[in-house]
């Protein structure tokens, strides 16, 4: 599920290799040299490491190379753990289903309908991909405070009559503010696909007596479908991993696994436990993914089937 | 070109009664996208407005205009410090990213070979990895080797997550290029080296610049890594982020209202580099 090598290529001419074929067969895989050095350097070695330091123990005086499980353990034993993970979980999955339910109808209803000023359009929802992070978080907790702006909406409109402290310091706090995050992510890789459906595929359907509910559910969901899927995934592993957002917005009830991970490093000085809970974090979340994507992928066949 | 093509042909069709549906569908369509974009935009205006709020509590009811907390930035040495830190970060990061982007782009649409698309998504892997797993893999296997937190080691980390982004964009880019040309280059004689300088880099440059642009915000905005890897100098992220964790300062505001304006403007430009080399090509 990485970026480049799921995206859908544009339909361009098919570039001729020219590079490669001056290169007789037999050497042409010299030039992937570097490449490979990179992989080894900066990919597989840093998790090589991880993984080691995941079974080293730690001592008060500093980690030692003996291999145990022992960390593991601690991980597999510990509520907290337990509790924090399969809240990560729940905020990760709300977070990307509720991002996905509002951005792919989004770049759907951008292409459709705003004609030539839809480049436009769908650059104003990627825009804020590029405003500090840490001030898309943090702008919440002025929104979502006791004084903040919603509360002081609903005085004023009489909603509610005394400020309320719900809406700041929960997971649904964290939910939010992630899904907030997580749009543009999915309207990025669902607009992209959507823009590239010519509109003969739409005047088709209708010439066909289609309506346009069956028009969306046979001919663009289906195309647009794994484009839809890898945004959800995005969003999925960028709030799975993420302590900065349940720091800001979260409140004790909003910890995630990130955060204790985060104290292993720091307070704690456990690497080897941190490596471990790092290590079970990318566990779960590929876990997960892959059912997700095993489980859209029998539901397609099944369709498939049916129409 | 989308319903105003598609309604005559609507009309004329077997479903004329589905023109009224459609009349109502637009501006349904229109509304939803303006509450979208409302919530996008309100947070960012929320803190572009509380940057030029006299009072220093972050909540309502507003004090007046002032634009006091913009000159204690002028004078805060600290944030200042991290601002130049984490421009030359990002800078050499990016340098050294768009070298080493541009060239396994190449690899990537101009060779042949099999086992190619696996290395593409190894080398992509870091960019999709949590962040959290990718800082603390990072720290752990820089100290393996010696190096310990701080300039070095975040330029190591922001090079290994921004170099994806640039393959993703150039390689988009010389895909789209018509193959022809180099052919052509090659056919008059010319060398590998020698298509590359006078045919493809032309071609590409525009779509390198953007590149560049989009993994320079991208890394002037990383935290969730850098954090692992920030020894006792601060990015500016890392910097907030501390004052965010302990007493805060509206300073907080001014600043990031000011890399907002910032980063808006440089995406804008690359954005319509972007569009404009996509559609000119097509």
């Amino acid at each position: 599920m990485t970026e480049a090598a799921v995206t859908v290529e544009p339909a361009g001419p098919v570039a001729r290799p020219s590079l490669g074929e001056r290169i007789r067969g037999g050497w042409r895989w010299l030039l992937a040299v570097p490449a490979i050095i990179w992989i080894a350097a900066a990919v597989i070695a840093p998790n090589v490491v991880l993984l080691l330091y995941s079974v080293w123990e730690n001592q008060i005086f500093g980690v030692q190379h003996n291999l145990t499980l022992h960390n593991y353990e601690t991980v597999v034993q510990s509520d907290t753990v337990r509790t924090l993970m399969l809240r990560s979980l729940l905020i990760a999955l709300g977070a990307a289903t509720m991002a996905t339910l509002v951005a792919f109808p989004l770049a759907y209803v951008v292409v459709r309908y705003f004609g030539k000023y839809k480049f436009f359009a769908a650059l104003l929802v990627i825009v804020p991909l590029w405003v500090s992070f840490l001030m898309r978080v943090f702008s919440w907790k002025i929104i979502l405070g006791e004084n903040g702006i919603l509360n002081g909406f609903l005085q004023t409109t009489g909603i509610i009559s005394e400020p309320s402290s719900v809406f700041l310091y929960s997971p649904w706090a964290v939910a939010l503010v992630m899904t907030y995050v997580g749009i543009p992510y999915v309207f990025l890789s669902a607009y992209t696909l959507l823009d590239r459906i010519p509109e003969s595929l739409y005047e088709a359907a209708d010439d066909c007596g289609a309506s346009q509910w069956r028009t969306f559910r046979t001919v663009v969901w289906p195309i647009s479908r794994p484009a839809v899927v890898i945004g959800f995934m995005l969003v999925f592993v960028l709030v799975f991993g993420d302590y900065v957002t349940p720091e800001l917005v979260g409140g004790f009830s909003g910890t995630m696994v990130g955060t204790i991970a985060v104290q292993a490093f720091g307070g704690l000085n456990n690497w080897p436990y941190g490596a471990a809970l790092a290590i079970s974090t990318v566990v779960v979340s590929l876990t997960v993914l892959g059912l997700l994507s095993l489980l859209l992928r029998k539901r397609y066949v099944l369709e498939g089937e049916t129409a | 070109m989308s319903t105003a093509a598609a309604e005559p042909l609507a009309a004329g069709g077997p479903v004329a009664a589905a023109k009224s549906p459609r009349d109502w569908r637009k501006p349904a369509a229109l509304i939803f996208a303006a509450l979208i974009y409302f919530f996008l935009y309100a947070p960012i205006i929320v803190m572009a407005i509380f940057s030029f709020n006299e009072g220093s509590v972050q909540s309502l009811p507003l004090k007046g205009f002032s634009t006091i907390w913009y000159d204690r930035l002028a004078h805060d040495q600290e944030m200042i410090d991290a601002v130049v830190f984490s421009f030359k970060v990002s800078l050499i990061a990016v340098a050294i990213s768009s070298v080493a982007g541009t060239a396994f782009a190449l690899l990537f649409t101009r060779v042949r070979l099999r086992g190619l698309p696996v290395l593409q998504a190894l080398i992509a892997l870091p960019f999709v990895m949590p962040g959290m797993v990718l800082g603390i893999s990072l720290l752990l296997s820089l100290r393996e080797v010696g190096v310990q937190p701080g300039m070095l080691a975040i330029v190591i980390g922001h090079i290994i997550f921004i170099t994806p982004v640039i393959i993703f964009v150039v390689s988009q880019r010389l895909r789209s290029l018509d193959p022809t040309l180099e052919q052509a280059s090659h056919d008059l004689g010319a060398g590998s080296l020698r298509t590359f300088v006078n045919v493809t880099f032309p071609s590409i440059r525009t779509s390198l610049l953007a590149a560049a642009l989009l993994g320079f915000t991208v890394s002037f905005d990383e935290i969730i890594v850098t954090f692992f890897l920030a020894g006792a100098e601060p990015t500016l992220p890392v910097r907030i982020w501390t004052l965010l964790r302990q007493g805060f300062s509206p300073t907080v505001n001014a600043v990031l209202t000011l890399i907002a304006l910032g980063s808006i403007t440089l995406i804008t430009v690359a954005a319509v580099i972007i569009h404009r080399t996509g559609t000119k090509d097509a």
